[in-house]
């Protein structure tokens, strides 16, 4: 399996990649241990500069210290997951770069029951795409945690939440100064809806989107830097 | 368990930021790295690097699997098997590594592989299915 099938490298490939398994038996719809490697093996360096660029973003919050851990993290489970009835499953048809971004945002999460919230957000945020997210990772499996998660969930250290609170701390005063990010921000603390938020921002569809992007791409200049060991 | 306020927060930025990176063409990313001061070709190579190396590790433990499970197959099966002389073992695992890269690159380790280690690399890949010794023969 190559890396470049089916790959737009972003719009919809990014919404069918999530997936993780339980109870299903590892079947012909899975890749093998030698497509994981080619695939990995085929990425570009668009793909490559995409896949870091995601695992920065998923960092936040984790005990992860670099983008390269957390994304390491996600390929070792892959490649666990191989042949086993539970983990990490890469289904074939799924495109790898948005299958493992996926992977590192719901390692990231890293309880069971983060993933039903998280999930919601990005369904709806993704909603203007085509409308078949949903679908498409309930028909990937997505549904609930790997064995290793369902060991962590058991407790959300004090440690974790202490660095949830210090990287949602470090984000908000960086984002002090732009009035439709604290908009962002604040809608997403309280869990709002794409649409509550604009509407209570008074934001139109097209401020609301360049908000967003705005809001990434200040990450991007947060991330350098940040907790090395 | 519930989760803090906080861990919600990051959630939903995480979701946010990777559902942007998701509409983000490689293009606008590019220059991101660019005006944000980073070099992304070498980012790229670091990473696909870390990635081949945690492929090549997780392959290594996968042959260490299938080595512990033939050796325990073979205690309960003994065999009488000889192996061919030194530079003939060479020149088979060399067809061998050739013929299934990704072995190679498991059990690459960037060290020098004496005629023993060499050996016992045969014997894992005959163990393996991947050598059969009667096509060897003469």
């Amino acid at each position: 399996m190559s890396a470049n099938a089916g790959n737009s490298a972003h719009t919809n490939d990014e919404t069918k990649g999530g997936h993780v398994t339980t109870g299903k038996s590892p079947d012909h719809g899975y890749a093998t241990a030698e497509e994981i490697s080619e695939a990995i093996e085929s990425l570009t360096e668009a793909e490559l500069g995409r896949i870091h660029r995601a695992a920065q973003y998923a960092l936040f919050g984790t005990e992860y210290t670099d983008p390269l851990e957390l994304l390491g993290e996600a390929v070792q489970r892959t490649l666990e997951g191989v042949g086993m009835k539970g983990g990490r499953h890469w289904p074939r048809e799924v495109h790898f770069v948005a299958y493992i971004i996926r992977t590192m945002q719901s390692i990231a999460d890293g309880s069971s029951s983060s993933i039903p919230q998280s999930r919601t957000a990005y369904l709806e945020t993704m909603a203007g795409c085509d409308g078949d997210a949903e679908l498409a990772l309930a028909q990937e499996g997505f549904s609930s945690p790997d064995v290793v998660e369902q060991a962590l969930e058991v407790e959300e250290t004090n440690e974790r939440q202490a660095r949830a609170a210090a990287d949602a701390s470090l984000i908000e005063d960086h984002f002090a100064n732009d009035e439709e990010i604290q908009f962002l921000i604040m809608g997403d603390k309280d869990g709002m809806k794409p649409d509550e938020i604009r509407a209570a921002s008074g934001m139109t569809q097209t401020a609301y989107n360049t908000a967003r992007r705005r809001f990434r791409r200040g990450l991007n200049t947060l991330m350098p830097g940040r907790r090395k060991a | 368990m519930k989760q803090s306020k906080e861990s919600r927060e990051i959630g939903f930025i995480r979701a946010s930021a990777l559902a942007d990176l998701a509409n983000t063409s490689d293009e606008e990313i590019r220059n991101e790295y660019r005006e944000a001061g980073q070099d992304m070709v070498a980012v790229a190579k670091q990473t696909h690097d870390a990635l081949r190396n945690v492929v090549a590790a997780g392959m290594r433990t996968r042959l260490a699997s299938a080595k512990a499970a033939t050796q325990a197959l073979s205690a309960s099966r003994p065999t009488n098997r000889v192996r061919p002389a030194i530079e003939r073992l060479k020149e088979i695992v060399a067809e061998t590594f050739m013929r299934e890269p990704k072995i190679a690159m498991a059990f690459r380790d960037g060290k020098k592989q004496t005629d023993e280690d060499l050996a016992t690399v045969y014997d894992d890949l005959v163990g393996m299915g991947l050598i059969k010794p009667e096509d060897h023969d003469g």
